[in-house]
C-alpha cells in the first residue's frame, strides 16, 4: 500500500487505523472525506476490501450517523465504543454516562438506540453471542424507541448501567418513597411534575426496578384522558 | 389535566397511598372545568327527553357519584368519563327529530344531529361531505337511522297504548277517589262528627277553656288551639290532595282519550313524518348540500308528542309507585289523622271516666 497523509480537520492522519480511530473526533469532515472522489479511488486502488465494505455501509445506511459509525470500524476493526466525542470500553460505562446526565437526555446518546448503532456494534464484536440477554433487552429497547424515546433511552441507561438506584439532581435515590417524598415537596412538586413526562427518567428507574405494572396503569390512564380530551377538543 | 396531578398520581399507583389533600384539590378543579359543567347542563336538558338514550346518559352520570371519589386514580378516571359524557349528552347526540321534545334547542338543524356510524361520531353534515364513505354507504347510514328513529317512536308509542289498556280505568295512582283517598275522607269525616259532637255536647266546658286566662284550664287552651289549627291542616291537605289529584287526572283521561281514538292514525303519522325526513336526507344527500332545515319541522304534531310524553311520564311514574303504597301527601293526612283520631279518643275515655 501506498504510503499517504490525510488531513481530518487539524489532525494529520497517516494509517487507515489512525483513520478510525479519529472519525468520531471529526465526524463531518470525516464524511466528506470517505465519501470523496480522490479518496475512494485511493482506497480502491490500495485495499479492495475496505473500499467494497464501505460502498456496502454507504448503501446500506439510513442515515450519516449510522454511516460514520461504522465506517470508523472499518478502518480500526478492534475499537471500543465510540460515536461523537464519546468513547467508551464497556457497556456499563455508555449506561452510566447516560444515567449521569439524567433527567436530561444527550442526543448523541440517543443514537445507539434510534440509528441502531449498539445492536450493529455487538454483532460486529460478538457481543450478541456472548451477553444474549443484554443484546435482546437492547433490540427491545429500539423498538420501544420508536413509541417512547426517552423512556427506552434512559432505560438503556439503567439496564447497562446495572444501577438499582436513581441519582436526580445531584441526589441519590435508593427507593421510591425517598423520592416521591423529595419531590412532592412544595419547592420541588412543580418542577418534579412538569419534567416527569417530557423526561421520563423517573419513570424509566420505576419500570428498571420493578414498578412496571403501577407505571403501565399510569400511562394506560394517561392516554385515556389525552384521548378524551382531544375527541372534546375536536 | 395539571401536570402537579399526574405528578401526584404517579406517586400514588407507585406507593400505593392515598393522599386526600390532593383528591380533593382535583376533584374541586374537575368541577370547574368547562366538560363538567357542560355535563350538568346537558344532563338537566336530557332530564325533560323521555328517550331511553337520555336515560341511559342519565344512570351514567349518577354512577360518575364524583362526591364519593377517594383516589386520584378513580378521579382521573372520572374525569375521562365525564369529558366522554359531555360529549356524547349534547342534544344532537340523542336526538329523535321524529318527537321533538320539550328543552331540546329550538334551533336545531338536521345536520347537527350526531349518528354512531363506523366506530365514529359523527353529524350529518359531516357524513354527507365526507370522503371516506361512498354514496350508498351514505344512503345506508340515513336509512339505517332512519328506521332506529321510527322504532324508537313507535315503541314508545305502542308502550304508552299497552299501559293505558293494561290499566282501563286510568292508572290506580291517578283516580281522584283511589283505595286510600277513600280511607282518609273516611277518617277525615269520622274526625269532624266526633269533633262536632265534642263541641256540641260540650259547649260550656269547650267556652271556659276558651276564656281561660292560665292554669289547668290555660294550658288546655293552648292544646285546644293546637288540635283545632291541626283539625284544619289536615281538612285543608285532604283538599288540596283533591284537587292535585283532579287536576292530573283530567289531563290524563283527556290525553288518555285522544291517544285511544287517534292510536291507527298514529302509526301512519309517524310513517309519513319518516318518509318525508328521508326524503329530505337523500336529496340534500346526493346533491351535497347542508342539512339546514330546523330540527322541529320533521317532528309529529307537538300535541301528539305531548300526549305522548305525558302518558310515558304519568305511567312510569304510576309503575314506579306501584308498590309504593303511599305518597308524600297520603303520608300527611293518614299520619295526622291518626294523632288526631288517637287524641279524641284518650280525651273522650278520660271525660267518660271523670278524669276530665
Amino acid at each position: 500500500m501506498n504510503k499517504f497523509i490525510i488531513k481530518l480537520e487539524n489532525k494529520y492522519i497517516t494509517s487507515f487505523k489512525e483513520l478510525g480511530e479519529n472519525i468520531y473526533l471529526h465526524e463531518d469532515a470525516a464524511e466528506k472525506l470517505l465519501t470523496s472522489n480522490k479518496f475512494l479511488s485511493f482506497l480502491r486502488e490500495n485495499d479492495k476490501g475496505k473500499y467494497d465494505q464501505l460502498i456496502k455501509i454507504n448503501h446500506k445506511a439510513r442515515d450519516f450517523e449510522e454511516f460514520i459509525f461504522l465506517s470508523q470500524y472499518i478502518f480500526s476493526p478492534f475499537m471500543n465504543i465510540r460515536h461523537h466525542t464519546y468513547a467508551f470500553n464497556t457497556l456499563e460505562e455508555l449506561g452510566e454516562q447516560i444515567i449521569s446526565f439524567g433527567p436530561e437526555v444527550d442526543i448523541y446518546l440517543k443514537d445507539f438506540l434510534k440509528y441502531h448503532l449498539l445492536s450493529q456494534y455487538m454483532v460486529m464484536v460478538g457481543w450478541d453471542k456472548q451477553k444474549p440477554h443484554i443484546y435482546k433487552k437492547v433490540l427491545e429497547l429500539e423498538e420501544l424507541y420508536l413509541k417512547n424515546e426517552n423512556k427506552a433511552y434512559f432505560l438503556l441507561g439503567f439496564v447497562l448501567s446495572g444501577r438499582k438506584n436513581l441519582v436526580y439532581y445531584n441526589e441519590t435515590y435508593d427507593e421510591p418513597h425517598e423520592l416521591f417524598k423529595a419531590l412532592t415537596h412544595e419547592f420541588n412538586v412543580i418542577s418534579y411534575s412538569h419534567s416527569l413526562e417530557k423526561s421520563q427518567y423517573i419513570i424509566a428507574w420505576l419500570t428498571h426496578i420493578g414498578y412496571e405494572d403501577a407505571v403501565r396503569e399510569y400511562e394506560a390512564i394517561n392516554k385515556l384522558l389525552l384521548d378524551m380530551e382531544q375527541k372534546y377538543d375536536n | 389535566m395539571r401536570a402537579i396531578d399526574k405528578g401526584h398520581l404517579l406517586k400514588e399507583l407507585v406507593l400505593n397511598e392515598v393522599d386526600e389533600k390532593h383528591v380533593d384539590s382535583l376533584i374541586a378543579w374537575i368541577k370547574d372545568q368547562p366538560a363538567y359543567k357542560e355535563l350538568v347542563d346537558n344532563i338537566a336538558r336530557s332530564k325533560k327527553s323521555n328517550s331511553i338514550y337520555a336515560a341511559c346518559l342519565y344512570d351514567e352520570y349518577f354512577k360518575l357519584a364524583i362526591e364519593d371519589i377517594d383516589s386520584l386514580e378513580d378521579a382521573f378516571i372520572a374525569y375521562a368519563k365525564i369529558i366522554y359524557l359531555a360529549k356524547v349528552s349534547r342534544n344532537s347526540h340523542y336526538i329523535n327529530p321524529l318527537i321533538f321534545e320539550e328543552g331540546v334547542d329550538e334551533n336545531m338543524k338536521v345536520g347537527d344531529i350526531v349518528i354512531y356510524y363506523d366506530n365514529f361520531l359523527i353529524s350529518l353534515d359531516e357524513l354527507i361531505n365526507s370522503k371516506d364513505y361512498s354514496t350508498s354507504q351514505k344512503y345506508k347510514a340515513v336509512e339505517d337511522k332512519i328506521t332506529e328513529w321510527v322504532e324508537d317512536l313507535s315503541d314508545r308509542l305502542y308502550k304508552t297504548i299497552d299501559e293505558l289498556e293494561e290499566n282501563h280505568r286510568n292508572i290506580p295512582d291517578l283516580r281522584i277517589m283511589s283505595g286510600w283517598r277513600i280511607t282518609e275522607l273516611i277518617l277525615i269525616i269520622l274526625l269532624d262528627m266526633v269533633a262536632m259532637f265534642y263541641l256540641i255536647t260540650n259547649k260550656q266546658i269547650v267556652l271556659d277553656i276558651m276564656n281561660a286566662q292560665d292554669g289547668t284550664l290555660g294550658l288546655t287552651k293552648i292544646l285546644f288551639y293546637i288540635f283545632a289549627g291541626l283539625f284544619g291542616i289536615l281538612n285543608v291537605i285532604f283538599i288540596v290532595e283533591l284537587i292535585t289529584y283532579a287536576s292530573r287526572n283530567r289531563k290524563y283521561v283527556y290525553a288518555r282519550k285522544y291517544i285511544f281514538s287517534n292510536k291507527r292514525i298514529l302509526s301512519s303519522e309517524i310513517m309519513k313524518a319518516a318518509t318525508n325526513l328521508k326524503k329530505y336526507l337523500i336529496n340534500d344527500l346526493e346533491k351535497k348540500l347542508p342539512l339546514d332545515k330546523d330540527v322541529k319541522e320533521f317532528s309529529l304534531d307537538p300535541r301528539v308528542v305531548k300526549y305522548i310524553h305525558f302518558l310515558y311520564v304519568e305511567n312510569y311514574r304510576g309503575d314506579k309507585r306501584k308498590n309504593n303504597y303511599f305518597s308524600v301527601l297520603n303520608i300527611i293526612v293518614l299520619s295526622l289523622s291518626i294523632i288526631l283520631m288517637s287524641t279524641v279518643v284518650i280525651i273522650t275515655l278520660l271525660h267518660l271516666g271523670g278524669v276530665l
